[in-house]
């Protein structure tokens, strides 16, 4: 079982993200903003963060940047609904993100990424 | 196929809404298709709600590819250019206005292929319209095929009725 920690804005996502990985044995925790996720971070242990990338106050990029400061060898998983991905996208992988998977995204493919960000 | 200056802005802006649609579409959609599928696991096989839930789970989930398939199109845009099989574009071209326009009376189909070096999200603009052609030229009928084969220094795509798409093909080392 796994400690992973869920950032969206948008509820209806970060709760069903957080149901499906329920389900599949792990234990998350979500939060809404970035900023929360970075003070959780500092307190807790995670083995894995899922991100939503397009939030208010702070990106998923910028959120992203920030955590490889604090906890370089985390495994990150970015979900985005954009169309912009291409530049995010290459921002996220040079920031270390573990893989990015597209919204509207079925239950299997997101149990698929966070495997193999966990076995990373 | 040429555009004059007002088409080609109001083209342009019907991307840039049809993005930010997409964006806005995606969250709730997912909300939708997964809290259906969550749904089904509670719900008791050969019920009348099993049943809605499922058609809920299975319409939502027509509608996410649809999504899908129109962001990586968009995405497509914005990548530099490559080398790429031209069969797999058309194939792929195919599949996108297979579920984005009400085929029920024509069959599409891609076969054959060749190595092209270009920007992806131009050649597959170019197929559209290539397969966009040829389905009126056909009234939306029939079977109409995107034939691909290289012609000398050249990678052609044929469409039936005539229509046709030339690119220079890549140098593929032995």
């Amino acid at each position: 079982m796994s400690r992973i920690l869920v950032v969206d804005d948008e509820e209806v996502v970060r709760e069903l993200t957080v149901e499906i990985l329920r389900r599949s044995g792990h234990e998350p925790q979500g939060v809404a903003s970035a900023k929360v996720a970075l003070e959780l971070l500092d307190e807790e242990l995670f083995d894995l963060v899922v991100s939503d990338v397009v939030m208010p106050e702070m990106t998923g990029v910028e959120f992203l940047y920030e955590l490889r400061k604090r906890r370089p060898e985390l495994p990150v998983v970015l979900m985005t609904g954009g169309s912009k991905e291409p530049e995010r996208a290459t921002k996220a992988v040079e920031l270390g993100a573990c893989s990015l998977i597209y919204k509207p995204f079925s239950h299997t493919e997101l149990t698929a990424a966070v495997f193999a960000a966990l076995e990373s | 196929m040429p555009y004059d200056a007002s088409e080609t802005r109001s083209l342009r802006t019907l991307g840039l809404l049809l993005r930010g649609a997409l964006h806005e579409i995606s969250n709730p959609l997912l909300g939708l298709a997964g809290s259906a599928e969550l749904a089904l696991d509670q719900t008791e096989p050969g019920t009348k709600l099993h049943d809605r839930i499922a058609l809920i789970h299975r319409t939502s989930t027509e509608i996410a590819g649809i999504v899908r398939a129109l962001q990586a199109f968009i995405r497509l845009q914005a990548a530099p250019s490559a080398t790429f099989s031209l069969g797999e574009a058309a194939a792929e071209t195919v599949a996108l206005v297979d579920l984005v326009l009400p085929t029920h009376n024509v069959t599409l189909t891609a076969t054959g292929d060749a190595t092209v070096s270009a920007a992806p999200g131009d050649v597959r603009c170019s197929l559209v319209e290539l397969l966009f052609a040829a389905l009126e030229r056909n009234d939306s009928r029939g079977e109409i095929a995107l034939t691909v084969r290289s012609e000398g220094a050249d990678a052609v795509v044929e469409a039936t009725g005539g229509g046709e798409l030339r690119l220079a093909a890549a140098e593929v080392r032995a």
